[in-house]
C-alpha cells in the first residue's frame, strides 16, 4: 500500500492529520508530511479513513 | 404552501415563501424528492447529506465549475445553456470563486497560508484579546445587540488583520458588508456581484499599502497574490484581479463566524440544561458544543455549480450546461445522517460535516471560523453568568444566502469582567 498526494490539491487543512496522526503531520510552515508513505497493513482502515475525509480529494492508495 | 400536498409539491430556492422559511420545503425534498429538478432554471436540487457528497465530490476535469457564480441572482440562471458556459477568463483573471483548474487551485494556494491550522492558532490570542475588549465596553451596557455589536466586530477586526486593513476600519467593512449581503426586494435577490465591486473599495488600498511596503510577507494573504507568477505564462496579477482572489473570503470572514456563535448562545439559553452542563468544564466542553454549533446553527442555505461535462452522480444524469444545487443547510438536518437532526443536542456525534461544503470549494476559512467561533462562545461564556435574549426586538431575515437571525438583542443579568 502506497499513500500517494495530490500536492496541487493538498491545502494543508490537516483533516487527515486528525483522522491519522500516524501518518500525516503538519510541519511547522502548516505544509503536509507523509510520516510513512507505505505503511503496513494494519494502518489501512486508518489510511482509507483519512483518504475519505481530505475535504479536497488529495489523496489516494495506491496497491 | 404546498410543500405538504404530495403530487402537486414545487420548489423554487428564490420563491419568496421558501425565503420566508425553507425549511418545510427541504423535509419534502429530503423525503421524497432527491435530485428534484426545477425546470426555471434547469437545476437539480440535492438535499441529502450523501448527496451533496457526491455531487461536491466530483472534482475532476473541470464537470463542476462555479463558473455561473456559486450564488447566482436568480436572474442570471433563467436561461437555459447549450452545452457547457464559457469558462471565466483567465487573462485578466476573473474572480476567484468562478475559476476552473488548474488556475482555481493555484490561486487559492498562493493566499491561504494564515487560514492553516498552526496559523490560525497564533492568532487565537489576538482573537480573544479583541473579544474581550467587546466584552468590556458591552457588559456594563446591560442590553446589547450580539450579532453585530460583539460578533461581528470581531469577526471583522481578525479579516482587517488577515488582509493588513487597519482595525479602525472593522465597524466600517462589517457595516458595508451587512447591507450588501442581504436580500434586497428590489433587486430581487442578493447582489454578490454588486457587492463584490463595492468591497474591492477596501481591498486595493489594502494592495497598494503591501506594494508600498515590499510584500514581505507580513500580510501572507495579499502578499502571497502580490509576489505569485502564473504557472501559465509567468506573469503578475494586477490589483484588480488579486482583489478578485481575496472578495470573497473578504465576505465569508467578516460575516460568517458571527451567525453560528449568536445561534448557537440562543440554543444554549433555550436549553438550560444543556448549558449547565457546559459550563461544568468549559475548556473540555465548548470545542465540543463548537462541532454541533457548527452543524445546525450556520445560515448559509446552499452553493451552486454549472455542469461543464455530462455526468451521472447521485442517481441523476446531468448534461453540460445544467446546474446542480448542494443543499448544505438541508445536508446538515438529514435523518439518514443524524438522529433528530433539528434538536440541538450539545454533545452529539457528528461523523461527518458539511458546514464548510466538500471538494473543488470546501471553505478555505474552515480552521479560522471554528477557531472564532470556539473563542467568541467561550469569552462570553466565561464573563457572563447570566443572560437572555429579547426576542421580541430580534429580526430574522428571509434570505436564500443566510437565512436565520440577524439582530439579536441580549440582556446581561449577571456578568465578571
Ligand atoms: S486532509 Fe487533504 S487537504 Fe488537508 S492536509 Fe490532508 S491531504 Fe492536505
Amino acid at each position: 500500500m502506497k499513500i500517494v498526494v495530490n500536492w496541487a490539491l493538498c491545502e494543508g487543512n490537516g483533516k487527515c492529520e486528525e483522522e491519522a496522526p500516524e501518518l500525516f503531520e503538519l510541519d511547522d510552515e502548516d505544509e503536509l508530511t507523509v510520516l510513512n508513505e507505505t505503511p503496513p497493513e494494519e494502518l489501512r482502515a486508518k489510511a482509507e479513513a483519512a483518504v475519505r475525509l481530505c475535504p479536497k480529494n488529495a489523496l489516494s492508495i495506491e496497491g | 404552501m404546498n410543500a405538504h400536498s404530495p403530487g402537486t409539491f414545487s420548489y423554487d430556492p428564490y420563491a419568496r415563501e421558501v425565503l420566508e422559511n425553507p425549511l418545510p420545503f427541504y423535509r419534502e425534498l429530503q423525503a421524497n424528492h432527491p435530485g428534484y429538478y426545477v425546470e426555471k432554471y434547469d437545476m437539480f436540487i440535492f438535499t441529502r447529506f450523501q448527496d451533496i457528497l457526491d455531487v461536491l465530490g466530483v472534482t475532476e476535469d473541470n464537470t463542476f465549475v462555479g463558473s455561473e457564480s456559486t450564488l447566482p441572482m436568480p436572474a442570471d440562471i433563467l436561461h437555459k445553456n447549450t452545452g457547457a458556459p464559457p469558462l471565466a477568463p483567465t487573462d485578466p483573471m476573473g474572480p476567484g470563486i468562478m475559476l476552473a483548474s488548474p488556475e482555481y487551485e493555484e490561486l487559492r494556494l498562493a493566499h491561504i497560508k494564515p487560514l492553516r491550522p498552526k496559523a490560525v492558532k497564533a492568532i487565537e490570542d489576538m482573537t480573544r484579546e479583541l473579544a474581550l475588549d467587546r466584552l468590556r465596553e458591552l457588559l456594563p451596557q446591560g442590553k446589547f445587540e450580539i450579532m453585530g455589536d460583539y460578533c461581528g466586530l470581531v469577526s471583522a477586526a481578525v479579516t482587517c488583520h488577515l488582509l493588513g486593513i487597519p482595525k479602525s476600519d472593522a465597524a466600517s467593512v462589517l457595516g458595508a458588508i451587512n447591507d450588501l449581503a442581504s436580500y434586497s426586494d428590489d433587486k430581487e435577490g442578493v447582489d454578490t456581484p454588486g457587492m463584490f465591486k463595492f468591497l474591492k473599495s477596501f481591498i486595493i488600498p489594502a494592495i497598494d499599502r503591501r506594494r508600498k511596503a515590499g510584500a514581505d510577507g507580513e500580510v501572507p494573504m495579499v502578499d502571497g497574490l502580490i509576489n505569485h507568477r502564473l504557472k501559465s505564462n509567468g506573469r503578475a496579477l494586477n490589483d484588480e484581479e488579486i482583489a478578485d482572489q481575496l472578495v470573497c473570503s473578504f465576505v465569508a470572514a467578516t460575516e460568517t463566524p458571527p451567525k453560528p456563535t449568536c445561534q448557537g448562545l440562543l440554543e444554549l439559553w433555550r436549553n438550560p440544561d444543556q448549558l449547565a452542563e457546559i459550563r461544568k468544564d468549559l475548556d473540555t466542553n465548548i470545542p465540543i458544543v463548537t462541532e454541533e454549533i457548527l452543524r445546525i446553527c450556520i445560515t448559509n442555505q446552499f452553493g451552486i455549480r454549472t455542469a461543464h461535462k455530462d455526468v451521472t452522480v447521485a442517481g441523476v444524469d446531468i448534461k453540460a450546461g445544467q446546474r446542480v444545487l448542494a443543499g448544505i443547510y438541508a445536508g446538515l438536518r438529514d435523518p439518514r445522517e443524524f438522529d433528530e437532526p433539528e434538536k440541538f443536542i450539545w454533545n452529539r456525534e457528528i461523523k461527518r460535516i458539511l458546514t464548510f461544503g466538500y471538494g473543488q470549494h470546501h471553505c478555505v476559512g474552515n480552521n479560522l471560523a471554528r477557531m472564532e467561533v470556539r473563542v467568541m462562545l467561550r469569552a462570553f461564556l466565561e464573563h457572563v453568568q447570566d443572560f437572555e435574549f429579547d426576542m421580541d426586538e430580534a429580526v430574522h431575515a428571509a434570505s436564500y444566502f443566510h437565512w436565520g437571525w440577524v439582530k439579536l438583542p441580549v440582556v446581561i443579568k449577571q456578568y465578571s469582567i
